[in-house]
């Protein structure tokens, strides 16, 4: 006997369901003591931080800049902290490669799992979001033209800008599945989960830059301007407010209210039997690939047996950490998503100084490289440490090394080849194009040093196998933002320094003492780490 | 109870089930054989409705699963070889939501969850305390069969089901489904372990490369085979005859002594 409120029954436990999954997270699957009372309770400790973090958007939104610009800079800042927090949800949830086989024999439509989810993400999001945003909103209170309006306008705008956000990112998922296929589906999720990430992050940065160069005096809008998502919702709240009624402020507003229904529409109603696909499509055995004879080894392990590998390379298990490392990045989902996504984004930090008026005369072009090298090489040697494969990981313990050293070279090595070369090469070309100078690629050196010593702090400050350590991702949000900020703040006086030597006439002095410190400095941390047992301890 | 007509499944070049047609009755255990990759997993995927068939039917309690999936989702419990579950629920949640989803309302859930742990050896505190990633693998094992059950429904099928139990709890299982067959319960029973599947099925079928190469009462099949074993009628028609001579082969190229020492 079906009960007649079935649906609305299993709506309920889905929701129960995936709201444990988000707020517990993946990472609790490897706390055997994990108390679920206890997490409650750390959710409200969680809760009251997040309003604490609101103070920084206070402090990064001008007070006396004119309302849209003022409304647009907190859409933007919400963007990246929201946008960071939906990728997260969404890797979390969205795609349980294993879910198949828990929930698609069951009666239960995959429609439903798939609006169930979004809801949780939603709500989740929102109310962190609204959090987020609450000093900032009482410090609005205080302007002429806002009054209690503000709070419902603003409500509502964070509500589209999630929803749009979400449902973005939802429908990059669905597009790639109905124009790459189900057979590349991994792959694809992946790039696409990247690409929208990167294309969240570098707008909502864009859109930043650019309002906060903006000078309040004498500042008149454009339409153009209507091209930045978060004027729209500024726009919206606009209106709301009854400021000036301009065929400016009504497209935005029309924008603000059609996009984000429109593309929730499309992800979680038009395209959502494409979600059924994909899950199903997660569960089923690809075709083997057909290997043509002599062709078994792939590229990369021909390239690791040639004998100009083997003299940079010249300990086996060496080459082995460099496989190893190859192979995680290029096709393990998880390990991809954060390397990738965090390379993009690092990458194109140099773009906002641009932005920010570091032009191809400023003397200091060149120079603002050391702290963005310095987090690539950081985040290089952070992610090799990471991609929860605790059992795979074994296979080292049993094998007789006497320390993790080896294994963490050549995966160093591998993404040194995947990445860090790479990037050099992208901005030693843009900057000799910019400058049509070959002689500012000398600037860059004091980077390519700072960066390369950079990729072995993580392994010193947190000793263990290659690959076998948790999913930093649900690391105290502190933690993580120390890690990235000391990179940063180190190389900023690294280049400072090398600009003053470069005034000066001592440049070139200055970088034979980098590179002797640097050089001693990674023979110190070699040995450190030649040191250190091998980590017998298994998760 | 379960009909499949002409059931086929083809990845890309590869064709994993092969035109398979098969009628299992109410009341019936079959054993569903086959060496790794012959598309035993598939067609009981297919049979759930988890993988859509390239061509042929599905019918399961007189529906047919392109029409009326839903019908035949809810006449199913189905075990999953991979045993997965969402390992940062407690069991007690996990069987909640499993519950919640066939309808069964939350009271009627938690006893039949009390009568289902007192079966297997499982404390009420432990179902509700732990998260299931803190379980072994056969608690795990267990979880995953209660999931299955806990609906009561009239087909069951069941992919390495003891994988991880210890014997007693083997022993117990496998009385629980032949009592259920009894009843009138279909069951198919997906397994490597042959010994077990000539005990417990009323009938046999081997698949060899999607394709059906043997269907019939363990007896009958050994019977027609000379008075061969299962394990031998299986090795013959699967290709797996020569594995002993290839083993001993094998086994001749390790050094006498163990490893050389460097």
């Amino acid at each position: 006997m079906v009960p007649s409120n079935l649906k609305a029954v299993q709506r309920r436990a889905l929701y129960t369901l995936f709201d444990r999954i988000y707020k517990r997270g993946r990472r609790v699957q490897w706390n055997r003591d994990f108390n679920p009372e206890k997490s409650r309770r750390r959710q409200w400790l969680g809760y009251a931080i997040v309003v604490a973090m609101g103070m920084l958007m206070v402090g990064f939104v001008p007070g006396k800049t004119p309302f849209l610009v003022f409304v647009t800079l907190m859409h933007s800042f919400t963007t990246l902290v929201a946008g960071l927090g939906v990728m997260y949800a969404c890797s979390e949830i969205l795609f349980h490669e294993q879910e198949s086989d828990i929930l698609l024999h069951r009666p239960v439509e995959t429609r439903l799992i798939l609006q169930v989810k979004a809801w949780v993400i939603f709500n989740n999001i929102y109310l962190q979001i609204l959090l987020f945003n609450l000093l900032a909103m009482a410090f609005a209170l205080s302007r002429p033209e806002v009054d209690a309006r503000f709070l419902v306008s603003h409500a509502l705008a964070l509500g589209l800008n999630i929803l749009g956000t979400l449902s973005f990112v939802i429908l990059a998922y669905h597009v790639c599945l109905k124009l790459f296929g189900r057979e590349r589906l991994r792959n694809f999720m992946t790039t696409a989960q990247i690409v929208a990430a990167f294309a969240i992050l570098f707008s909502s940065q864009a859109s930043l830059r650019y309002f906060k160069a903006i000078d309040g005096s004498a500042w008149q809008p454009s339409v153009w301007l209507n091209c930045f998502p978060t004027v729209w919702l500024a726009n919206l709240e606009s209106l709301i407010l009854g400021l000036p009624r301009t065929p400016f402020l009504w497209t935005g507003v029309v924008l603000a209210l059609l996009v984000p229904l429109l593309l929730a529409w499309l992800a979680l109603s038009v395209l959502a039997g494409a979600y059924e696909e994909a899950v199903s499509a997660l569960n089923e055995q690809a075709p083997p690939r057909r290997v043509a004879p002599g062709q078994e080894r792939r590229w990369a392990e021909r390239w690791t047996l040639s004998w100009w590998a083997k003299i940079w390379m010249r300990d086996p298990v060496e080459r082995a950490g460099f496989l190893l490392t190859l192979a995680q990045v290029t096709r393990v989902r998880n390990v991809k998503l954060k390397f990738f996504t965090r390379l993009l984004q690092f990458s194109t930090y140099p773009c906002y100084f641009m932005m920010a008026g570091v032009d191809a005369q400023s003397p200091w072009l060149g120079f603002f490289f050391p702290g963005v090298f310095g987090l690539i090489g950081y985040t290089l040697g952070d992610v090799i440490l990471h991609s929860e494969e605790f059992s795979g990981a074994d296979i080292f313990r049993f094998t007789p090394l006497p320390s993790p050293a080896a294994l963490f070279y050549g995966a160093r090595k591998a993404t040194l080849v995947l990445a860090f070369i790479p990037i050099l090469f992208i901005w030693s070309t843009v900057l000799v194009l910019l400058t049509r100078d070959v002689a500012i690629l000398e600037s860059l050196i004091p980077s390519v040093l700072f960066g390369l010593t950079c990729s072995y702090v993580p392994v010193l400050t947190k000793p263990s196998l290659i690959f076998s350590l948790s999913d930093p991702v649900g690391m105290a949000f502190s933690k993580g933002c120390l890690f990235q900020l000391l990179p940063m703040l180190v190389g900023a006086l690294i280049g400072g320094i090398s600009y003053f030597a470069q005034q000066v006439g001592l440049f070139h002095a200055w970088v034979l003492v980098l590179a002797v410190g640097f050089f001693f400095l990674s023979k110190f941390f070699r040995a450190r780490l030649e040191r250190q047992p091998l980590d017998l301890e298994a998760t | 109870m379960i009909k499949l007509t002409d059931l086929t499944k083809v990845y890309g070049a590869q064709t994993a089930v092969d035109h398979l047609s098969l009628e299992i009755p109410a009341g019936q255990i079959v054993g569903l054989l086959g060496p790794n990759g012959a598309g035993k997993s598939t067609t009981l995927k297919m049979i759930t409705g988890m993988l859509r068939p390239t061509s042929g039917t599905v019918q399961v309690a007189g529906y047919d699963a392109t029409t009326h999936l839903m019908e035949v989702k809810r006449s199913l419990g189905f075990v999953p070889e991979s045993g997965a579950l969402y390992e940062s629920l407690t069991g007690l949640e996990y069987l909640r939501m499993v519950a919640a989803l066939y309808g069964i309302e939350a009271e009627q859930a938690d006893v039949r969850i009390q009568e289902f742990i007192q079966f297997f050896d499982i404390t009420w505190q432990a179902l509700g305390e732990k998260i299931l990633a803190a379980y072994s693998k056969g608690m795990r094992r267990k979880i995953v069969i209660i999931a299955a059950l806990l609906h009561n429904p009239p087909v069951l099928l069941f992919d390495e089901p003891l994988d991880g139990l210890d014997v007693n709890a083997a022993m117990g299982f496998k009385t629980l489904i032949q009592t259920l067959a009894k009843q009138g319960r279909t069951i198919v029973y997906s397994s490597h372990i042959l010994d077990v599947v000539e005990k417990v099925c009323h009938r046999v079928v081997i698949i060899h490369q999607g394709r059906l190469v043997l269907d019939g009462a363990p007896a009958e099949v050994s019977a027609q085979h000379g008075g061969q074993s299962l394990e031998a009628v299986f090795s013959k028609l699967t290709g797996g005859d020569v594995l002993r001579e290839k083993a001993e082969n094998f086994a001749r190229t390790f050094t006498p002594g163990g490893a050389e020492q460097p």
